[in-house]
C-alpha cells in the first residue's frame, strides 16, 4: 500500500512538473494581467525595487497633525478638499492606500516640502507625493 | 556652541548662550514635543490637587511647599540640579525674544479649564488662554465646546479649523451663529475650544470680542493643539529674530577623542540634493526630547539617538530592558516609559552606570533628562526651561 501510494505521489509530480513547464510562458503571461487587471481598481499594482526600499518609511506617520500648519494647499483649497498633507501620509500606515482619491490634493501641490521639513517622524512627504503622481492615473 | 533641538529647552539654551557673547547655532531634523503643549504651563503641581482631575474644597495653588515634598519624594528629579531661584530671570530672558505673550505667576498655580472638560492647574499660560476660573467669582461663563453647530458643521482637524478662522469671514459667521443661539446679554465672558486662527489668532480674538460684545478666550488644548503650533512658530521666529542660524537637518553621527566630542555629521536625508554637512564646537547641547521628538528611539533596545548615551530609570540602566517593564497598565498612573531619560551631574554633564561623564563638553537638558514624567508631575516648563537656561550657561 505505502509503495503504491509513493508511486502515485511520484507520477503526480512528474505530471504537474512537465505541464509547469510546457505551460509555464502562456499561464504566468495570462496570471499576470489577470491578476492585474483584477486588483486594479482595488489600487493594488507592481512596485519597483526602488520603491519597495522607501515603501516602509511612508507608514511612519503618527498623525500628529504639526504638517498641516505649513501647507498652503490647506488654506487655499480647504474649502474644495478637505486633505492635508497629514491625512495623505497616515493612509499610508493601514494598507496600500486609494491614490487615485489623492490625486486632486496632488496636482495642486508645489512640492515645496514645508511639511517635510517639520514632521518629527522624518515621514518622507515629497517622496510619497511623487509616488501618487507616478502612480495615479 | 551648538544646540541639537528646537524645542523650549533648546531654544533657551541658545538664547543664553548668545546673550553671553557666544557664537551659537541651532541644528534640528523636525519640530518636537513643544509643537504640541496646551499652551498652559506648569512648574510645578499643588498639594491635594493632580494635575488633570474635578475641583475641590480646600485645596492649595502655592507650590512652595510642594516644591520641597516634590524634591523629597523623588530624589532622581532634574529639580535637585536646577536652580528654582533663577526662574524670573530665564523666563525675562526668553519673554525678551519670544513674541507671543505668556501670562501667569512664579508662586502660585491658577485654574484652567481643557478642551476636553477637565481641569488643569498651571502657573502660567497663552494670553488668550488666560483665564482663571478662581477668579470668575458670580461672573456668567458661556462655554462652548466642539459639539456647538459651527465646529459641527465643519468636520476638520482643529488645525484647519485655526486656519479657516484665520479669515475674518469665517469669524463673522462665528459670531453670527453664536448670536443666533445664545442670548448674549445674559453672560460676561465666552470660552471657546483653541481654534480661533492660527497666524493671526490676537486680531481674530479681537474680531470675536468686537463682534460679541464679549470678553473671548480660549481653553487649554489636548491633542492635536492648536496653541502647540503657535508656540512652536513663535519658537522659530525667536530664533530668527535673535539671529541665531537654524540649520535643518538630522545629526547622523559624531567624532570625539576621548571624552570630548568634536564635530557633528548633520545630513539632511529627505533633500533631493542629499549631502553631508560638518558642524565643529567647542560644547554640544543635547535637547532632543523623548520618543516622540526622535530624541529616544525604541529598536531592538532602546538608544538615545545622537551619543548613543545609556539611559536610565531611577538610576538603573534600561537601554535592555523590556517595554513591558517600563509600563504600568493603568493608562493614567505615571509610566516608567515617559521617565526615562539621560542621566546628569550639576553641571548637566550626561553620566554612565558608573557615575562618570560620558563627554565632557556635552551639556543635557529639557525633556530628555530622567527622573520626570513629562505628562504626569507638572513640572514640564520649569525643567525645560531652568535646564535649557543652565546648559546655555554652562557651555565653556
Ligand atoms: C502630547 C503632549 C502634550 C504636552 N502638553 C504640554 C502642556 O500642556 N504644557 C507644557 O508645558 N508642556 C507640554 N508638553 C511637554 C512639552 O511640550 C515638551 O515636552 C517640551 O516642550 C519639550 O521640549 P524639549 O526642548 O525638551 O524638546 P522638543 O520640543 O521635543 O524638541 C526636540 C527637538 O530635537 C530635534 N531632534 C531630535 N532628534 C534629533 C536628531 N537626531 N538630529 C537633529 N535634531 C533632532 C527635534 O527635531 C526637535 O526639534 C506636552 C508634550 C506632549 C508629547
Ligand atoms: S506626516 Fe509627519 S508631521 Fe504630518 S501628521 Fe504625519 S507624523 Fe505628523
Ligand atoms: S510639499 Fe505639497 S503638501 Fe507639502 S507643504 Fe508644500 S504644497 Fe503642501
Amino acid at each position: 500500500m505505502k509503495v503504491l501510494k509513493l508511486i502515485y505521489a511520484k507520477v503526480n509530480l512528474a505530471l504537474a512538473l512537465v505541464i509547469h513547464f510546457s505551460f509555464k510562458k502562456w499561464f504566468r503571461r495570462r496570471g499576470l494581467s489577470q491578476f492585474l487587471s483584477a486588483y486594479q481598481k482595488d489600487c493594488v499594482f507592481p512596485l519597483s525595487t526602488e520603491e519597495r526600499l522607501k515603501f516602509s518609511s511612508y507608514s511612519n506617520c503618527v498623525f500628529c497633525g504639526l504638517c498641516v500648519s505649513q501647507c498652503e494647499l490647506t488654506d487655499s483649497h480647504f474649502y474644495q478638499k478637505f486633505l492635508t498633507p497629514a491625512n495623505l501620509a497616515f493612509s499610508y500606515t493601514k494598507s496600500l492606500p486609494e491614490v487615485t482619491s489623492n490625486i486632486d490634493f496632488v496636482t495642486h501641490c508645489s512640492s515645496c516640502r514645508s511639511c517635510e521639513k517639520v514632521c518629527p517622524t522624518s515621514v518622507p512627504l515629497n517622496s510619497i507625493i511623487q509616488f501618487v503622481k507616478t502612480h495615479a492615473h | 556652541m551648538v544646540v541639537i533641538g528646537s524645542g523650549l529647552s533648546g531654544v533657551v539654551a541658545a538664547f543664553r548662550a548668545s546673550s553671553q557673547g557666544k557664537k551659537v547655532a541651532v541644528v534640528r531634523k523636525g519640530w518636537g514635543a513643544s509643537a504640541l503643549t496646551s499652551g498652559i504651563f506648569e512648574i510645578a503641581e499643588t498639594e491635594g490637587s493632580p494635575t488633570q482631575g474635578s475641583q475641590t474644597q480646600g485645596e492649595q495653588y502655592e507650590f512652595s511647599s510642594s516644591l520641597a515634598s516634590l524634591k523629597q519624594k523623588n530624589p532622581h528629579h532634574p529639580y535637585h540640579q536646577l536652580d528654582l531661584e533663577a526662574l524670573p530671570t530665564a523666563f525675562e530672558l526668553f519673554r525678551k525674544y519670544f513674541p507671543l505673550k505668556i501670562q501667569g505667576s512664579y508662586t502660585e498655580n491658577h485654574l484652567f479649564l481643557s478642551d476636553m472638560g477637565f481641569w488643569k492647574r498651571a502657573a502660567f499660560a497663552m494670553e488668550s488662554q488666560f483665564l482663571d476660573f478662581r477668579t470668575i467669582g458670580r461672573k456668567k461663563v458661556l462655554t462652548l465646546g466642539y459639539d456647538f453647530d459651527w465646529f459641527q458643521e465643519t468636520p476638520l482637524l482643529p488645525q484647519m479649523m485655526a486656519k479657516k478662522l484665520d479669515h475674518p469671514d469665517e469669524v463673522r459667521k462665528l459670531a453670527q451663529s453664536i448670536k443666533s443661539k445664545f442670548q448674549l446679554h445674559h453672560y460676561d465672558l465666552l470660552i471657546l475650544p483653541p481654534v480661533l486662527g492660527l497666524d493671526f489668532f490676537s486680531d481674530m480674538k479681537r474680531e470675536l470680542e468686537h463682534l460679541l460684545g464679549l470678553p473671548v478666550f480660549e481653553m487649554a488644548a489636548t491633542l492635536p493643539s492648536v496653541p502647540g503650533l503657535r508656540f512652536q512658530k513663535a519658537l522659530d521666529a525667536a530664533l530668527h529674530k535673535a539671529s541665531i542660524p537654524l540649520i535643518q537637518g538630522k545629526v547622523k553621527s559624531f567624532d570625539h577623542h576621548k571624552k570630548k566630542v568634536s564635530t557633528l555629521r548633520i545630513s539632511d536625508e529627505l533633500s533631493p540634493e542629499f549631502n553631508e554637512t560638518t558642524l565643529e564646537a567647542d560644547t554640544f547641547i543635547l535637547a532632543t526630547g523623548k520618543f516622540f521628538s526622535g530624541g529616544l528611539h525604541k529598536g531592538p533596545a532602546f538608544s538615545e539617538t545622537v551619543f548613543q548615551l545609556p539611559l536610565f530609570f531611577k538610576n538603573e540602566k534600561i537601554n535592555h530592558c523590556s517595554v513591558q517593564k517600563l509600563l504600568r497598565r493603568d493608562f493614567f498612573e505615571s509610566q516608567p516609559l515617559f521617565q526615562c531619560g539621560v542621566k546628569i551631574d550639576a553641571a548637566l554633564v550626561p553620566l554612565d552606570e558608573f557615575g562618570d561623564p560620558c563627554y565632557e563638553n556635552v551639556r543635557a537638558c529639557g525633556t530628555i533628562l530622567q527622573g520626570f514624567d513629562p505628562h504626569q508631575d507638572g513640572t514640564r516648563f520649569g525643567v525645560q526651561l531652568l535646564s535649557g537656561y543652565k546648559a546655555g550657561d554652562m557651555a565653556q
